[in-house]
């Protein structure tokens, strides 16, 4: 049935378009011009509400299979849709890996039995994400992997990873990888500094990541691959990325929402609360500055959830000893939001044009485009509760912060996928 | 003082820092008395939980509780859960289960005494977190120096070694800035880096250039276990720079106090002889930390009164 949203303020990046329409979605579920006759077309009131493409997510943890305590396809896309996203790149990292095709077919078959999210998986770099030895890339790019990713695990070995670009070049898949030097990051617990100095916890120096991305950059240029760079957090990593991109590279980049809402002195104002330690940690205040500027000026291509749920019994230990991670696709969009001043349209282009794009993806509220958008309840407040949160986790460093805004719905090929209840809707 | 907890030193004001000092200083003369006990927490209950190792630290608060009067029992890592496998979390509210007034906590993560203070009604005295803070140490540096330089505005305390690794460190400097005190840290890069000044103390290179300065000569322990590899070229290079030896201290003046937090590696932070100079209160530092953990203990649990009455 096609169905005709009124009234909604209607927001697209991609078209520039900032104005009060009506949208209509066609019975095939793509947007298209309103037709004459609306007889057999269900109207949606959506008077005070935003209408924004949907987002999509470049890195989230569903634990599945393998890993289901801490999230699955079921929980995982609830709290996706619930966060406005319809698309979700999962990470390899699940158990087993996805290094080989056969699991990499069973995933895509499985999850859209489980959740209405468009699930992309990707495949694994290196056999097992342990930077050793290669995985079969061309036969995962064979069997419908959205791109190459090392699930966040570095690869020590520059000889390794060189060969590993070099080889999955011909295949045309963007390859995820995360800047780091592993000896640099032993121990550290967040970032250091000024403030791990004054609370005594071991530090993980930004140096760490900038020698990862310099590394990065050359191996890019030296390999030809497309290289996609996870989890950019300080701000001379952004001035590295901002050279190569300015050089023609094929590198794009992406930073998470936490780090742009927060910055290291959540560690020390939440007292050691193992929910703000993240991987990599969250930065300096003019760190988390120079990411925000990078999200306006695109130099960061995307903000990713970077989702990663922990169940209690891995988060309730001493800072030092719970594990690195938190959850975020609940909250991504009122984080980037608001750490990016209200700028809607900016936040919409990196959570959702932005990361798209990397995967050759369309989004926008056009004619002729699926219907995939978001709608958005600028008036709501809402604050990540374990009542409210979808995800079988709530290691989040927002928990419990109240937010302004909230997604109202969210739709998929026109597809109501979500709706918070609490937002009457019609 | 109206608090539950003493976790560290860092955002404890001056007066509170002062009422402990003066009430150390009442409680110390129990200890020289033949009968060193008073009934003042009497029927209280002080659980000591080690999950590193110990011996004065933990003999002192032992001492200091029984000399109130206290019930105390402890536990140390060998014994206890935490090698089967239980998390703090499950430890302590087993140990909460049994209703003690004050848990007494060493650990090797930065955060852990904080953790349990925010989770349980007991009070929670902090007795070393990982490379934060040793809070009573710095009270007891702080008192050893009040009574041999009194008042501390204004005076000069070098520390020197290994401060980036040191939880006393950070304590005395959170302490002495607090009490007006200007506090020199030197040694080696690795272990005294720049940041630290942001904790407002000045950051000099060797144990010469803070010699004259001094009014305090703090002497860190290199301490080994807590040392990635790569951070300090030999104990010889680390004595040539920063040991004191009796040469050096001829350069201070003749009331600059030596102190260490013990346990002293000899011959690497200082010589023997240092260490048992005229000019060392070592030994009186050990004594005043009886007496500072005593007052702590006797803030923290209101003397005869219950909290919750």
């Amino acid at each position: 049935m096609s169905k005709l949203f009124r009234g909604a303020r209607v927001l697209c990046p991609a078209t520039g378009q900032d104005s009060q329409i009506d949208v209509f979605v066609d019975s095939k579920g793509c947007f298209a011009a309103i037709p004459d006759d609306l007889s057999t077309t269900e109207i949606v009131d959506c008077a005070g509400l935003w209408l924004a493409p949907s987002l999509v997510d470049l890195e989230a943890q569903f634990g599945d299979p393998g890993l289901t305590d801490r999230e699955d396809f079921t929980s995982g896309g609830a709290a996706a849709a619930a966060g406005g996203f319809t698309t979700v790149l999962i990470s390899p990292a699940t158990e087993p890996v996805i290094d080989d095709a056969a699991i990499l077919r069973e995933i895509l078959r499985r999850a859209p039995q489980c959740t209405p999210v468009e699930i992309l998986v990707p495949g694994a770099l290196t056999r097992g994400l342990l930077g050793m030895e290669l995985a079969e890339m061309g036969l995962l790019a064979e069997a419908g992997a959205a791109v190459i990713s090392n699930g966040g695990q570095l690869v020590e070995a520059t000889s390794t990873l060189r060969f590993a670009l070099m080889y999955a070049r011909p295949f045309g898949l963007p390859v995820f990888l995360r800047a780091g030097e592993k000896a640099l990051e032993a121990n550290g617990a967040m970032n250091e500094g000024d403030l791990s100095t004054a609370i005594g916890l071991r530090g993980l120096p930004p140096v760490a990541e900038e020698i990862g991305v310099a590394r990065l950059v050359a191996l890019a240029r030296d390999s030809g691959a497309k290289v996609h760079i996870s989890g950019i957090t300080t701000a001379r990593s952004v001035a590295l990325i901002a050279s190569a991109k300015a050089e023609g590279l094929a590198i794009t980049a992406s930073t998470t929402a936490h780090h742009l809402l927060l910055a290291d002195s959540a560690v020390r104002d939440s007292v050691y609360d193992p929910n703000t330690r993240l991987m990599p940690p969250l930065r300096s205040e003019e760190d988390r500055v120079a990411l925000c500027a990078a999200v306006k000026s695109r130099v960061l291509d995307a903000v990713c959830t970077q989702h990663e749920p922990w169940t209690r019994a891995e988060k309730e230990l001493e800072f030092e000893l719970a594990q690195p991670g938190a959850i975020g696709l609940q909250s991504a969009l009122n984080e980037t939001l608001e750490a990016l001043g209200g700028d809607f349209a900016a936040a919409i282009q990196a959570l959702s044009l932005g990361p798209a794009s990397i995967l050759g993806l369309e989004r926008g509220i056009r004619d002729g485009a699926a219907a995939d958008f978001l709608l958005w309840d600028p008036e709501a407040n809402w604050a990540p509760s374990s009542e409210s949160l979808f995800s079988k986790c709530t290691n989040s460093p927002v928990l419990e912060r109240q937010f302004c805004g909230q997604v109202a719905a969210t739709y998929r090929c026109g597809l109501e996928i979500h709706r918070t209840s609490a937002v009457p809707l019609m | 003082m109206n608090r539950k907890d003493m976790l560290g030193l860092r955002g404890v004001p001056r007066n509170e820092i002062q009422e402990i000092l003066d009430t150390a200083e009442r409680f110390k003369s129990i200890g020289e008395r033949r009968i060193k006990k008073v009934p003042t927490l009497r029927g209280r209950t002080v659980v000591s939980l080690f999950f590193e190792n110990s011996t004065r630290t933990k003999v002192s608060f032992d001492l200091a509780a029984k000399r109130l009067s206290a019930d105390g029992v402890g536990i140390s890592a060998s014994t206890s859960s935490a090698k089967k496998g239980e998390t703090l979390m499950d430890t302590a509210r087993n140990i909460n289960a049994m209703q003690p007034d004050a848990v007494i906590i060493r650990h090797s993560c930065a955060g852990a005494p904080h953790m349990l203070a925010r989770a349980f009604p007991f009070s929670v005295i902090n007795a070393g977190d990982g490379i934060n803070e040793h809070p009573t140490q710095g009270l007891l540096d702080m008192l050893t120096m009040r009574q041999n330089l009194g008042d501390l505005e204004g005076k000069t305390v070098a520390i020197v070694g290994d401060v980036y690794h040191s939880r006393v460190a950070r304590s005395n400097i959170y302490g002495l800035k607090t009490m007006g005190a200007n506090v020199l840290v030197a040694g080696p890069g690795t272990m005294c880096r720049p940041e630290m000044s942001a904790l407002g103390v000045e950051v000099r290179h060797s144990v010469d250039e803070v010699l004259e300065e001094a009014d305090v000569l703090m002497m860190l322990r290199i301490q080994r276990e807590r040392l990635s590899p790569g951070m300090l070229a030999s104990s010889r290079e680390y004595r040539t720079f920063y040991g004191l030896d009796l040469k050096r201290l001829a350069k201070a003046g003749d009331n600059t106090l030596i102190m260490h937090p013990g346990p002293i590696n000899r011959g690497v932070e200082m010589t023997p002889d240092v260490a048992d100079h005229v000019q060392s209160v070592i030994l009186e530092q050990v004594t005043n930390g009886i007496a500072v953990r005593m007052a702590l203990l006797f803030l923290l649990l209101g003397g005869d009164g219950d909290r919750n009455e």
